[in-house]
């Protein structure tokens, strides 16, 4: 058995550690913008490419590395192609750093013991087409004091937040898809973001925007963010001059929350089945209009709101009147802050949520109005957008089962009704 | 019979009133469940993790010490019992006003208010020899102005571009939160 | 006791209630199911769940505990208890046959009604997710079978018909209607951390809340109870049937014993 050890030993990993040294030596041989072609393989070691050349994988490479990131990239315009980075158990560092500007990295899989790409001091450079898996422990892509990236077709899943974007302005993220993590997106004191076309679903919090100011969200769909107790598609915490703008935000426990948020333009988004719409907190002059809501439990809840302009939604339960043929309805739409201010003192009270009882007495304890945010005309009819996946159910098999519970209970009551 | 019910209920209530008046605990932080009461992030189980117990027995938990103060200068009315902080290097549980603080804004916090906690004044005054940083005692902290290290960072950029290699390996390991 | 469930499934079939009985649940569940229909789909826990299972809470626990205090009621007011006096019949069997009996009875008016409104709601075109069909029978099945139980209860503690409706309806109004707002007024002046475990226990008492809890909770919605519940609701998701079915015997049973004691003490007067 140990004579077998040894020959497996010698047949693979003496191979491997031949072309490993070969690689670094000569990416260090090519001339600037030349381009480096690695054979298909698994190569142990960590490569640093700090001068504009393309490193490109032909086939399968898988570029293994522990204690160390798997690569380096610094310098400018270098671009890393088709290859898949391994992170073992124990590894300390990011598998792929980034610093420097203009470099493209894309079709690159990593599968990350600790944070996936590792973006500092990093500009112009784009991440297009990456497949990160983590272990919940860190981030997927982590940009520190990093502007202007573009961000583009990534799959990220399994990670601590899917995409981290700390101190870092000017970064454009889109169409990215991230599931089964924490945060989605988890944006933090940086301005001018653009996100959109991303599909954020089953992680803790679809994206979290903390300390930013100008940051447009558009066309992105936050989907069934609500498996954890204080889960939400979307959250605006301290966010500034925001726009977000025909989003899909579906089956969420919190469609969105927002606190501290001022100059907000919520417009023409899709509130769909969440366990609570939307819900407001300390929040000034905002711009809700035109958002649809439908089959949300509570559609909207706010709190120590003022200035806050709300018009022209489409409320599914609400009371509608058209007087003037418009397409608005007379009825104002109000949404009631009772529960939240209760619950926010006391949370243990969540436990009435939608209680028969306790929609009695949110009819019988009507708030004031200024405290009170109301739609004046709300929307007749909800704004098209375009369908999400209808759920499939078999007719045949209702069918069955109404066809069983009628005959057997008609059976069983003329059996009742016999003399016997 | 039935006065005795009573009694006992009485007791019991009595007991449990004045089980209350006691002193203060830290709660374990719960780190599935657990957020920030200002900012609504997760809490992790770590030394940045602070709780204030309120006069009626509610515990609220921060992900930063910033956010703590946040928190107590927005609410004003509230009576608050203890404030607990815990110590950078064990992560014990101290009481906030026993607490030794250390601020610099390369001190990376979740929420990036940048000032710890230390147990003894030693350790701080040691953190400060390494890493540098501003001493402050608990009186002091009531009168620091919780700047967030963004509009710092605005400032710093220029000066960092030039040693940023030196910068690049603090940040590696800063709080992914 | 069989024969006395016996006899109590063949009075419901005959009764001229039970129709309309079966008239209401068809109409209010048909409109419920067609209201459905213009919700895109319903899986999971959304507005349309929580109403329908709102509307249930309304009504069963209101027809199930008069039918459950009339139907002892009514056999006291008219003399026919004091015949089943001479008969060597133990007041806990008679109160276990009422139940049974009623609770079968019931049932097959109720499964009746809801067959024929998933055909009705079928037949115009409203496709309803299977999963929420039986979580929905389930739920109304339970909130059945609790509150005869109670019913029965309250007619062995009453002696005319018009005492049981009062008495009745009191019970219905302070599970459902007030209860929230009768917790928050008394929790408000108990210490914060006695208010997590006090609610808890208290919910325990008032089975339409239980229920409803497990409603909520099977269909996906346990996250909007909040942190304090998380731990209690997230480990019951898996053995949830088991835990409910021993929280419905003991609170079943204790139940059925009260009115037990209370019927052999009034037999002895």
């Amino acid at each position: 058995m140990r004579t077998l050890g040894w020959i497996c030993f010698f047949v693979f990993v003496l191979p491997l550690s031949v072309h490993a040294k070969e690689i670094q030596t000569i990416i260090d041989q090519t001339p600037d913008y030349g381009i480096v072609k690695m054979a298909s393989g698994v190569y142990d070691e960590s490569l640093i490419l700090s001068k504009p050349l393309t490193l490109e994988g032909v086939g399968r490479v898988t570029i293994r590395s522990c204690r160390l990131p798997a690569v380096v990239i610094t310098g400018h315009h270098v671009v890393l192609r088709n290859i898949m980075i391994q992170q073992c158990r124990r590894a300390e560092s990011a598998a792929l750093v980034v610093t420097g500007h203009d470099h493209i990295i894309e079709y690159v899989q990593i599968v990350a013991a600790k944070r996936g790409i590792q973006l500092n001091q990093a500009s112009r450079t784009s991440i297009a087409h990456c497949l990160i898996r983590g272990t919940r422990q860190d981030n997927g892509i982590d940009l520190w004091d990093s502007s202007q990236n573009i961000i583009k077709y990534n799959t990220i899943k399994q990670v601590k937040d899917g995409i981290y974007i700390e101190n870092s302005n000017k970064n454009e993220v889109k169409a990215n898809f991230i599931h089964n993590s924490r945060y989605g997106i988890h944006v933090m004191f940086s301005d001018d973001l653009m996100i959109k076309r991303n599909l954020s679903e089953h992680n803790l919090a679809g994206a979290m925007i903390m300390g930013t100011k100008r940051t447009v969200i558009e066309h992105n769909s936050f989907r069934q963010n609500n498996r954890h107790v204080h889960s939400q598609g979307l959250l605006l915490y301290n966010a500034m001059k925001t726009s977000v703008k025909k989003n899909v935000i579906a089956a969420n426990r919190v469609g969105v929350y927002a606190e501290n948020a001022y100059n907000v333009q919520l417009i023409g988004n899709y509130f769909l089945r969440n366990a609570i719409g939307m819900q407001w907190n300390i929040s000034k002059k905002n711009y809700i209009a035109d958002n649809s809501f439908v089959g949300n439990v509570y559609d909207a809840q706010a709190i120590r709101c003022f200035n806050n302009t709300i018009i022209h939604n489409y409320w599914d339960t609400s009371l509608k009147l058209d007087q003037t043929g418009r397409g608005f309805s007379a009825i104002p739409y109000r949404a009631d802050p009772f529960f939240l201010a209760l619950t926010t003192n006391v949370p243990e009270y969540q436990l009435f949520f939608q209680a028969p009882g306790m929609l009695v007495l949110q009819k019988l304890l009507r708030s004031p109005d200024d405290e009170v945010m109301i739609d004046h005309a709300p929307r007749m009819n909800a704004l098209k957008i375009e369908q999400t996946h209808r759920l499939s159910t078999d007719p045949l098999n209702v069918n069955r089962m109404s066809l069983v519970m009628i005959v057997g209970s008609i059976s069983l009551l003329i059996m009742g009704r016999k003399r016997g | 019979m039935r006065k005795i019910w009573i009694f006992s209920i009485l007791m019991i209530m009595l007991f449990m009133m004045s089980g209350c008046s006691q002193k203060a605990k830290p709660v374990a932080i719960d780190e599935k469940n657990d957020k920030c009461d200002t900012c609504h992030m997760e809490v992790g189980n770590n030394s940045f993790a602070t709780e204030l117990v309120l006069k009626n027995g509610k515990t609220l938990k921060f992900d930063d010490i910033g956010c703590m103060y946040a928190w107590v200068n927005e609410h004003k009315k509230e009576k608050i019992n203890t404030m607990f902080v815990r110590d950078y290097k064990t992560s014990a549980w101290l009481e906030a006003d026993s607490a030794t603080y250390v601020y610099d804004k390369n001190i990376h916090t979740p929420m990036a208010y940048n000032v710890i906690s230390f147990q003894d004044e030693k350790a701080a005054k040691r953190f400060i020899q390494n890493n540098g940083g501003t001493l402050l005692t608990y009186d002091q902290l009531a009168h620091h102005t919780w700047e967030r290290n963004k509009e710092m960072m605005m400032k710093m950029k220029h000066k960092k571009m030039k040693h940023g290699k030196k910068e690049m390996n603090k940040h590696d390991n800063h709080m992914g939160n | 006791m069989k024969t006395i469930a016996r006899l109590e499934w063949r009075l419901v079939m005959r009764q001229h209630s039970s129709y309309g009985f079966i008239l209401l649940w068809v109409v209010v569940l048909s409109l419920l199911f067609f209201i459905a229909r213009d919700t895109i789909d319903f899986a999971g826990y959304t507005n349309m769940t929580a109403t329908t299972a709102n509307m249930m809470l309304y009504l069963l626990p209101l027809f199930m505990l008069i039918s459950g205090s009339f139907t002892i009621a009514s056999e006291i007011e008219n003399g026919q208890w004091r015949l089943l006096r001479t008969y060597p019949l133990s007041p806990a069997a008679y109160i276990a046959g009422k139940w049974l009996g009623q609770w079968f009875g019931q049932m097959i008016l109720f499964t009746l009604s809801f067959g024929l409104s998933l055909m009705f709601s079928l037949s115009t075109g409203v496709a309803l997710p299977m999963k929420w069909i039986i979580v929905l029978y389930r739920f109304s099945s339970a909130l059945i079978a609790f509150f005869l139980m109670i019913g029965l209860a309250v007619g062995s503690f009453v002696s005319t018909r018009w005492q049981a409706l009062i008495v009745s309806v009191s019970i219905w109004f302070l599970f459902v209607m007030i209860w929230p707002t009768m917790l928050i007024a008394v929790l408000n002046v108990v210490p914060y951390p006695f208010i997590a475990p006090l609610l808890k226990s208290v919910t325990l008492l008032n089975p339409a809340e239980v229920v409803r809890v497990a409603f909520v909770v099977q269909m996906g919605g346990s996250a909007v109870f909040g942190q304090v519940y998380d731990h209690l609701l997230g480990q019951w998701q898996k053995p949830f049937g088991f835990i409910l079915l021993v929280y419905a015997t003991i609170y079943g049973s204790a139940i059925w014993l009260i009115a037990a004691k209370q019927l052999a003490r009034r037999r002895s007067i």
